[in-house]
């Protein structure tokens, strides 16, 4: 490795980690889809020429290994001499490592002249890919029913777009207005970086480039590897549960040895018939992008961070599925749920170690998704993504301080929710509640974060078209160390309910509205939405930390009076008595009552 | 015809500026009273009458437009202070501002991390029954037994300010304004701020954010401006105190004290201000702004003319309609801290701040900063910082690169104090970047002017680093703030969230009307002759779909088909600069999301004095020489007093110019001319 000086490493690594960051703000204001624009659902990588990742998504972090995975399929796909300057390359194919199908990669070599000097790759979410249903197909049983599924695929021909590739894709989705811009969008981004990468290595020089590249890579590397002697060797072993048309086991062992960490998820069920499954590259993604949250956030990500990681997944389980499995729900199903997994196991080392204040609670993980279709404002035929709303999911509880509410899930640190003017803007339906859920924290000494709950009815349109299915209405995110669970999740529907009445005089909450409450099922038939029938949802909230009788009771009388925590549950789960009609805290019969009800246990 | 002031009140000091009849600017530097600002205000204006021989009432009465500049409110909401304020809202939508639509961008991707502590709390946030749908129809009507039952609780909570935001109420504001005034009658003296007046635009979460933070600042701001008017017009002010807003426009007091908002970052707008009207004065229209200090590195851009505006502003952890100069702020400026982790030379974010400062303070600070590598490098002279008021230790400059940077990276000190600068100013060029691609234009074809004390010494290896040709050191660098405050017109940002397709002429055209009447009346009430009166039209137009916008200029008088076609011309022309060739999706149709309407106030502006030519031999400024390190090795470099530069001066780099409160480094690849107005042009040869 030829040597070089610390200075102009520092300088070019900023300026990579600039372009990257610069690269999705150019997608981002050039995307048409919500889940792009304000979800900011996108991943950005700088890789070098060896396809090595220099700089993982600064944006949503785990469609930096996803990414990372489809660039070398794709270079194994064209071969050296197939990939030329000015090409551009096209792929969702979950076995070739996208997360899942509506995971839509635009990869571009960087040239200068004919040398190949970098990468760049550019992932999204795409609403809409074609499968049987809009959206995710909840009803798959094989990859045919998801949508077109493309591998690896020559789509700018040295600068040119490939106009045949661009129309085959948007012949096969529902939303070609939005996913034209969306994928334009995506080679803009692309457009950006390249050009300026260009720039840095005509002034720093390439070999000068190629050694930065190295050095940034160790540097991450030896970083990691002190992190990681900080936890005691050994195994760790979690197991968790996935509700959807049963009950799945899932389970991770992490073994701690000699500066490298193996998540070895055998033992975990074996692959389902239907969508709920995964592709190893969604699963190591999910890894990987826990392990730059929690264990390395101050760590500059890139593949340094996880040369000395391992990912072991038996092939045919639900982590690791064979062809022609379904897993488009990846995503959302089976990769939250591998974020969680890491959670607890790195949280069990962390425990033992003198790091123990990073160690979480188990984070919200039951993706909820209820779609609602009927023709827009605009007359015409849309799906309403009301996905965009469910990301109201609760933090874990944190070893030293409470879960973030309403935070969604633990690896998506990037996301925003749309205003409930914007939708109704957009989609006829009204919203008549959006708050924190009422008791729905995991309690402990450390509470997890309240997730939320939302009520909506059809406005505008005589009735609409629901598609739903959810998970974690029946398993909930874990507690630690006698932390309790959050709240599950849920989705309900009311018929032929009073709220047309009632909102002459009031805006009625959910559980004020006449009708009997229909709990939804994991997945559902489609149904119809009428006038005069209203949708419930509800997101989980984030496990506890420790037992809740031993949280202080300031924290909980201001939860009671913020309306947050129901007086009852602060006697029952907290143990904190307050005096007749007030809410000061009676303190010798807050002390007795949690003296008693610790005996009890 | 009188003086001209500006009153630019800081943390540490309170500047003034004062032009006179003849275009002479002169300034003044009194120390801020922190616990009441407006006495530092009055000192100030005291030591200016007494300058010119004035008794303060002599002098107040001679004053034909006094502006001023503070950093109230950005202190209120930093510091506290603010008032206590509750929150009334649409039944259902009480956790709107606490959910802060998730809002996880803006925390990190860390599992640790919190969110910064609720504007309001959740016991204060109050729920009524009403209901409007987007299009303004009424659902139900106000609930006379929720308000009463609100009214209520307002009562037994004794806040002293209360903020409305109701959904849609941009669209029907009559709800709003009745609980207003049942607000006011139930609890008189109370201050209240309603969503639909504050920012009338889609989006109730940042309209939210905004009225709260208008109603927490309303009570002391507005205290603090009766007071002050009442003492300058009992002073003998005969004008209105204009107010700076961080739009860089001003607004008279009053309608500032029922706006508090929009004053929230005005700090740095005042020097913008000045580097737009420098523009003007040297017929440049695109400027890269930039004021480096001790802590912070603020860049900013003036294209065509135009200030870039963010429609959008982060305000103490919340997102809010709060129209802003774009200032890009970067950690990084003398003070920072260089360190070595694992092999590696970081510089900042962290600072030394002004205690203990840079090691050469010789305050006990340890550590290397930006400023101990320029004075190292000798780019600084120890015996003239702050014009020799403050000597700086070279010795511990030295020892403090030595011992933290050279020796764990096995370079000697001067090679490291290099690597400090290098990187530091990377780092301002990489910022400078993002402001750049973030509004789509090309950073070569602006002109940069540098201020504030760090700046001039930095500015051009910025700008080479950029690509860009040209910097100007302007002569009032350290005091660039107080006299663009005196520059600066009234200017009223009024909008209208009303979204219309395009191509619904008529709509749009009444959206104008309504605007315009409203900013007409409001010059007119505030005394500004008809002449005076400027109306500029804007609109933020997307794609039917889309959720970003564009904000295009739009032509004053009637609006027929043909115009709003040239619209939609502009706006994809406007597009592919911004997002490149190919991006435009005309299909899509387009809807204007915001109307905007700048209803402009001209006021009196200085006209600066064009010092003769001295020809162009500079040599009566030179001071003497010293060895400056540039690129690779010390040079001997000549040093020259930039207080007796003269027009026309001109001498080729190496050399550096020495100011008061800042320096200039011309490097050995650029020459530099000293126009007419005393301010530094460095162009590279």
């Amino acid at each position: 490795m030829p040597s070089i000086d610390p200075v102009t490493v520092e300088v070019i690594q900023n300026r990579l980690t600039q372009i990257a960051l610069e690269a999705g703000i150019a997608l981002q204001r050039t995307a048409a889809s919500a889940t792009v624009v304000e979800a900011k659902d996108l991943g950005f990588n700088v890789c070098d020429h060896l396809a090595r990742t220099v700089v993982y998504s600064v944006w949503m972090p785990r469609h930096g290994t996803t990414l990372s995975h489809m660039l070398r399929s794709t270079i194994r796909a064209f071969g050296q001499e197939g990939i030329r300057p000015g090409d551009m390359f096209l792929t969702n194919d979950p076995y070739a490592g996208a997360l899942h199908v509506n995971d839509i990669a635009v990869i571009s070599p960087v040239h200068v002249g004919d040398e190949l000097i970098a990468w760049t790759a550019c992932a999204t979410h795409h609403l809409d890919v074609g499968a049987a249903t809009p959206g995710l197909n909840p009803y798959a049983t094989d990859w045919h029913q998801e949508g077109i599924v493309i591998p690896p695929t020559r789509l700018m021909d040295g600068g040119k777009l490939r106009e045949d590739v661009f129309q085959l894709f948007l012949r096969n989705v529902r939303l070609p207005g939005y996913q034209a811009l969306d994928l334009k969008g995506q080679i803009a981004a692309n457009n950006v970086a390249r050009t300026k990468i260009v720039e840095l290595a005509k002034r720093y020089g390439l070999e000068t480039l190629k050694a930065t590249y190295d050095d940034i890579i160790a540097h991450s590397e030896v970083k990691t590897v002190a992190r990681i002697r900080q936890l005691p060797p050994g195994r760790y072993e979690a197991t968790d549960y996935l509700d959807f048309d049963r009950k799945y086991t899932l389970r991770c062992t992490l073994v701690v040895e000699a500066d490298n960490l193996t998540f070895d998820f055998t033992g975990t069920d074996p692959q389902a018939p239907t969508f709920v499954n995964s592709a190893f590259a969604c699963i190591e993604a999910n890894v990987h992008n826990i392990l730059t949250c929690l264990l390395l956030p101050d760590i500059p990500a890139n593949e340094g961070c996880f040369r000395r990681v391992k990912v072991v997944i038996p092939e045919g389980t639900l982590f690791n599925c064979r062809p022609p499995a379904a897993c488009s729900g990846a995503s959302v199903v089976t990769g939250w749920k591998a974020q969680v997994l890491a959670i607890k196991v790195l949280s069990s080392a962390l425990l033992r170690s003198p790091e123990s204040w990073r160690a979480n609670a188990s984070w919200a993980s039951g993706a909820v998704y209820p779609t609602l279709s009927g023709p827009d404002h605009y007359g015409a035929k849309s799906g309403l993504p009301l996905a965009s709303h469910t990301t109201l999911h609760g933090g874990g509880a944190r070893a030293t301080i409470d879960g973030l509410d309403v935070s969604n899930v633990a690896g998506s640190t990037n996301t925003s929710v749309p205003n409930i003017e914007s939708t109704e803007y957009r989609y006829p339906v009204l919203f008549l509640e959006r708050r924190f859920t009422r008791d729905g924290e995991g309690a402990g000494k450390y509470r997890g974060g309240f997730g939320g709950e939302f009520t909506v009815v059809p406005y505008g349109a005589e009735g609409l078209d629901l598609h739903s299915w959810l998970i974690g209405s029946r398993v909930p995110p874990d507690g630690v160390e006698g932390g309790q669970p959050g709240a599950t999740s849920a989705i309900v529907i009311k018929q032929k309910t009073d709220v047309w009445q009632r909102m002459t005089e009031s805006v009625p909450s959910f559980v004020e509205l006449s009708g009997k409450a229909d709990v939804a099922r994991p997945v559902n038939k489609p149904m119809s939405l009428g006038a005069n029938d209203a949708l419930h949802v509800r997101c989980q909230g984030g496990g506890g930390f420790g037992d809740p009788r031993e949280r202080d009771p300031a924290l909980v009388q201001r939860d009671v009076a913020e309306g947050l925590v129901s007086p009852e549950r602060a006697r029952r789960v907290y143990g904190v008595v307050f005096a007749p009609d007030t809410l000061d805290v009676d303190e010798a019969a807050t002390r007795r009552l949690r003296r008693r009800s610790r005996r009890k246990v | 015809m009188g003086f001209l002031v500006g009153i630019d009140v800081g943390g540490t000091f309170t500047d003034g500026a004062v032009v006179t009849e003849s275009g002479e600017v002169r300034l003044f530097k009194t120390p801020t009273v922190l616990q009441e600002p407006s006495q530092g205000f009055i000192n100030c204006l005291d030591r200016a009458a007494r300058a010119f021989g004035l008794s303060l009432a002599g002098f107040l009465a001679q004053v034909d437009k006094l502006t001023y500049g503070t950093t109230l409110a950005t202190n209120l909401l930093l510091e506290g202070g603010t008032a206590r304020t509750a929150l009334i809202t649409t039944r259902g939508f009480r956790d709107t501002l606490p959910m802060a639509r998730v809002g996880r961008e803006y925390l990190g991707m860390d599992l640790q991390a919190q969110r910064p502590p609720p504007l309001v709390p959740r016991r204060l946030i109050l729920e009524v029954s009403e209901r409007v749908d987007r299009q303004g129809r009424v659902i139900t009507p106000l609930n006379g037994k929720d308000v009463a039952a609100c009214l209520d609780r307002l009562r037994q909570e004794g806040v002293q300010a209360v903020a409305v935001c109701l959904l849609w109420s941009f669209k029907h504001p009559e709800h709003e304004r009745a609980l207003r005034e049942e607000v006011q009658r139930a609890l008189p003296g109370t201050y209240v701020s309603i969503s639909s007046e504050v920012a009338p635009m889609m989006g109730e979460y940042e309209r939210t954010a905004t009225v709260v933070l208008n109603s927490m600042l309303g009570p002391p701001v507005a205290a603090h401006l009766r007071r002050l008017v009442q003492e300058l017009q009992d002073s003998g002010l005969r004008r209105p105190l204009l107010i700076m807003q961080s739009t860089g426009g001003v607004v008279p007091a009053e309608d500032a004290s029922i706006r508090p908002v929009t004053l929230a970052n005005s700090g740095p707008a005042g020097g913008l201000v000045a580097c737009r009207y420098l523009g003007e004065l040297l017929g440049i229209k695109d400027v890269i702004g930039v004021d480096m200090g001790g802590t912070s590195f603020d860049a900013s851009l003036i294209t065509d003319g135009e200030y870039a505006v963010n429609m959008v502003s982060r305000i103490k952890g919340n997102t809010a309609y709060v129209p802003m100069l774009d200032i890009h702020s970067v950690g990084a400026g003398g003070g920072s801290i260089a360190r070595v982790d694992q092999g590696r030379l970081k510089v900042g974010p962290q600072s030394a701040g002004a205690q203990p400062g840079p090691a050469c303070y010789g305050r006990g600070g340890s550590e290397p900063t930006v400023t101990d590598a320029d004075l190292v490098l000798g780019r600084l002279d120890p015996d003239y910082f702050l014009a020799g008021e403050m000597p700086l230790n070279v010795g511990l400059a030295r020892e403090a690169i030595s011992e933290r940077v050279a020796r764990p990276l096995g370079m000697d000190t001067v090679q490291a104090a290099a690597g400090i600068c290098r990187i530091v100013d990377a780092h301002m060029a990489d910022a400078m970047s993002t402001v750049t691609i973030q509004r789509g234009y090309d950073p070569r074809r602006y002109t940069m002017i540098a201020f504030g004390g760090a700046g001039g010494v930095h500015a051009s290896a910025i700008a080479r680093e950029l690509g860009i040709q040209t910097v100007i050191v302007p002569y009032l660098a350290t005091v660039q703030s107080a006299f663009g405050i005196v520059a600066s017109d009234i200017v009223h940002s009024l909008s209208l969230g009303a979204v219309a397709d395009l191509d619904d002429a008529g709509a749009i055209a009444r959206s104008y009307e309504a605007l315009e009447r409203q900013g007409t009346q409001l010059l007119e009430r505030e005394g500004v002759a008809p002449e005076d009166r400027d109306l500029r039209r804007f609109a933020d137009i997307r794609y039917r779909m889309q959720a970003h916008e564009v904000t295009i200029p739009v032509p004053l008088g009637v609006l027929g088909q043909a115009e709003v076609s040239a619209l939609a011309a502009e706006f994809e022309r406007r597009y592919e600069e911004l997002y490149g060739p190919g991006t435009v999706f005309h299909q899509a149709g387009l809807e204007v999301v915001t109307f905007r309407v700048e209803a402009v106030g001209r006021t009196r502006r200085p006209q600066l004095r064009k010092y003769p030519y001295g020809g162009n031999d500079a040599s009566p400024a030179r001071k003497g020489a010293r060895s400056v390190f540039f690129e690779g090795s010390f040079l001997d470099t000549p040093i020259y007093d930039a207080d007796k530069l003269t027009p026309g001066n001109r001498f080729d780099g190496p050399a550096v110019v020495e100011y008061v409160g800042t320096t200039a480094l011309v490097h050995p690849y650029q020459s530099a001319e000293v126009d007419p107005y005393l301010d530094l042009v460095l162009r590279a040869r």
